[in-house]
């Protein structure tokens, strides 16, 4: 088989197996839901039009070759179902409803025209190139081109449009969205000037599955990656893999080039070399690699101490002043500096957390602890702000429940998260009702309020790092969006899970998270 | 029953104030600012408890506490890691060495130091709880 078909067909089969994989892959995230589902009907249709490109060109048979190629209407609803996802990543779904009706229309009547007049889409395949067969287009081939055009336009438009308005999240978002969609509909076109005879190669458009892979990147994750820093993550890998490519095929040339030349030279003596050779050089750059962690680690080290000793003097002398002052006007004062030092060392923490590889800033001391009688103590501690506003506290504390391993301040630290975000996100004269009850081999503590509840589409995120939604945000203005991402952290480290619920915006929330039982 | 407390640290200013406060909760502060004073005083008095700094200038604190722990005398004295220092090779080392505890300061407060402190006084002291309020 001619080398350039060969690359190609295989491109086009790992690039379909990228495809769907990560279609089926997002399907099961807990990313929104429409963005879900259509990613993963645009998916489909893309490996559908894959898979008719590469079995059509190989097909000899003219009538049977047209007949796979047929399968390339399905390219109408690969960008029908991309204008759908693109609007629900960027939230605008529910606001551009007519339009995607419009387009959905649109898109199912050219559809249908064609499925009625196969040759107004495509004549009689013919060999082309390498190609056994290959598209021939009919005379109104043009309007899909055309409607494809119209539609991708229209969906740059949205995101450019958003663009402007967006925080820096969803920025780099569009980002990443706007370079993948490039690339891909630029690789994937290459595959259509062949189509009107223009003899473009379209070797290229195999690469065109493989721009689902930032694309599902950018649907999943909340806080990305900034675009620039992945680029050159990307390019570094490609070089890397292209670097340990040419040296293995080169080895192999050597190799074979040595045993022809030389008479009685032994097959595997290149091959050796090479092996040492290469295991000398990782080891190396194992070792480089481990003394610029060392190196970072020392300076996180130095960072860390030199960041905590005055931080350390703020809340020592926060603390001793709060027994000293008199009025409340004074006491409320101190707290806030109280609170402002917390807040400083909460994110001292996770800057040395997320420079650091592996391990923790602060690692956990576990002890058999009776998690009881700590729920009610961090209680006494927010009875007060709860007393303020008028909130009532109901607790279901069981009693004699078995111990816990774990850590006590860092235990302490996640139950307040939840209690004090309970109390601050519910309106006075409302109602907290807290409960501790062991379930198989777990203890499962859970806060419900009645307080301004959470919507569908935050649910998702909101143990995420940095995230707020938007009403909890009006209410408190300087909140870091970290509290309940360290406190998932702290649970998952003792080896229990989180989670939340609500009936939506209003409609209060409950959240839990389970202990494992001290063996 | 004495109830003294050696606070080994640098930051006059943390010494100084954590000095004051277990004063006034009734306990007989004695206080070093490197590793060198802090043995020097181990030398001539057995303390209650330590508490031990670990960046000292001089010898640091990993080093304090061996030679305590390597003093006949001392050997029984509570020592309690009072450290900006949290990786978990400084927590392993500290509880390795006989450390019974590592506190990390810019967590903690001087009120829970104290809570931690009263661990190893059996008896209540009524008189000196009368004395802090």
């Amino acid at each position: 088989m001619n080398v350039q078909l060969l690359t190609i067909s295989i491109g086009y089969g790992i690039s379909i197996l990228i495809t769907l994989g990560l279609g089926i892959f997002v399907l099961f995230t807990n990313a929104n839901r429409t963005t879900r589902v259509t990613f993963f009907l645009m998916a489909v249709a893309v490996a559908v039009f894959e898979i008719s490109l590469i079995f059509g060109v190989h097909t000899a048979d003219p009538i049977l070759a047209r007949k796979i190629f047929m399968f390339n209407l399905t390219d109408i609803f690969i960008v029908i179902f991309n204008a759908h996802w693109i609007l629900s990543a960027i939230g605008k779904a529910q606001e551009r409803k007519r339009d995607l009706g419009l387009i959905y229309g649109a898109g199912i009547l050219l559809f249908l025209f064609f499925l009625f007049n196969p040759e107004a889409f495509i004549r009689m395949p013919r060999p082309k190139l390498y190609f056994k067969n290959y598209f021939v287009a009919g005379d109104y081939y043009i309007l899909m081109v055309g409607f494809f055009f119209v539609v991708v336009s229209y969906f740059y438009y949205q995101l450019i449009r958003v663009y402007r308005s967006a925080d820096d999240a969803m920025r780099n978002r569009i980002k990443y969205f706007l370079a993948t969609l490039t690339v891909g509909y630029g690789l994937g076109s290459t595959a259509f000037f062949l189509v009107f005879d223009i003899p473009f190669d379209p070797i290229l458009s195999m690469f065109t599955g493989f721009y689902t892979i930032p694309l599902s990147y950018g649907i999943v994750k909340y806080q990305l990656m900034d675009i620039r820093v992945a680029i050159r993550k990307a390019a570094l890998y490609s070089i890397l893999v292209a670097m340990v490519t040419a040296g293995i095929v080169g080895v192999s040339f050597l190799n074979t080039f040595f045993v022809r030349a030389i008479p009685g030279f032994q097959i595997w003596f290149v091959p050796l070399i090479a092996g040492t050779a290469a295991v000398i050089v990782g080891n190396l750059f194992w070792r480089k690699s481990k003394e610029a962690d060392r190196l970072k680690y020392e300076f996180i080290t130095i960072a860390a101490h030199k960041l905590r000793t005055p931080l350390t003097r703020i809340k020592w002398i926060a603390d001793i002043l709060l027994e000293k002052v008199q009025t409340e006007d004074e006491k409320r004062l101190i707290e806030d500096i109280h609170k402002a030092d917390n807040r400083l060392v909460e994110l001292a923490d996770v800057l040395l957390e997320t420079t650091k590889q592996e391990g923790d800033v602060f690692p956990h001391m576990r002890e058999a602890i009776d998690f009881a009688p700590l729920v009610r103590a961090v209680l006494g501690e927010v009875g007060q702000e709860a007393e303020k506003k008028h909130i009532r506290i109901e607790t279901d504390v069981q009693s004699g429940l078995p111990l816990i391993q774990a850590d006590v301040q860092r235990i302490r630290s996640a139950l307040r998260v939840f209690l004090d975000n309970a109390i601050l996100y519910t309106p006075a004269g409302g109602t907290v009702n807290v409960s501790l009850v062991r379930h198989n081999a777990a203890l499962i503590f859970s806060v419900t309020d009645t307080g301004i509840g959470i919507s569908k589409e935050d649910l998702p995120y909101i143990f995420e790092k940095f995230f707020r939604t938007h009403r909890a945000a009006l209410i408190d203005t300087e909140g870091s969006g970290l509290g309940l991402f360290i406190a998932r952290s702290i649970v998952e480290k003792h080896g229990g899970a989180v989670g939340v619920e609500s009936m939506g915006e209003g409609k209060g929330t409950r959240f839990w998270f389970s202990l494992p039982i001290a063996p | 029953m004495t109830r003294n407390i050696l606070f080994v640290e640098d930051d006059i200013v943390l010494l100084g104030i954590l000095e004051r406060f277990l004063r006034e909760a009734g306990f007989d502060v004695t206080i070093a600012k490197d590793g060198e004073a802090a043995l020097q005083l181990l030398e001539k008095t057995v303390f209650d408890v330590v508490l031990l700094d670990i960046l000292l200038p001089t010898i640091d604190g990993f080093e304090v506490l061996k030679r305590i722990k390597a003093d006949p005398k001392a050997a029984a004295t509570n020592v309690i890691i009072l450290s900006n220092l949290a990786s978990p090779e400084d927590f392993k080392r500290g509880k390795e060495l006989g450390a019974v505890d590592y506190l990390v300061k810019a967590a903690t407060t001087p009120e829970e130091i104290l809570a931690k402190i009263k661990q190893f006084f059996k008896e209540p002291d009524i008189v000196a709880e009368h004395q802090r309020r």
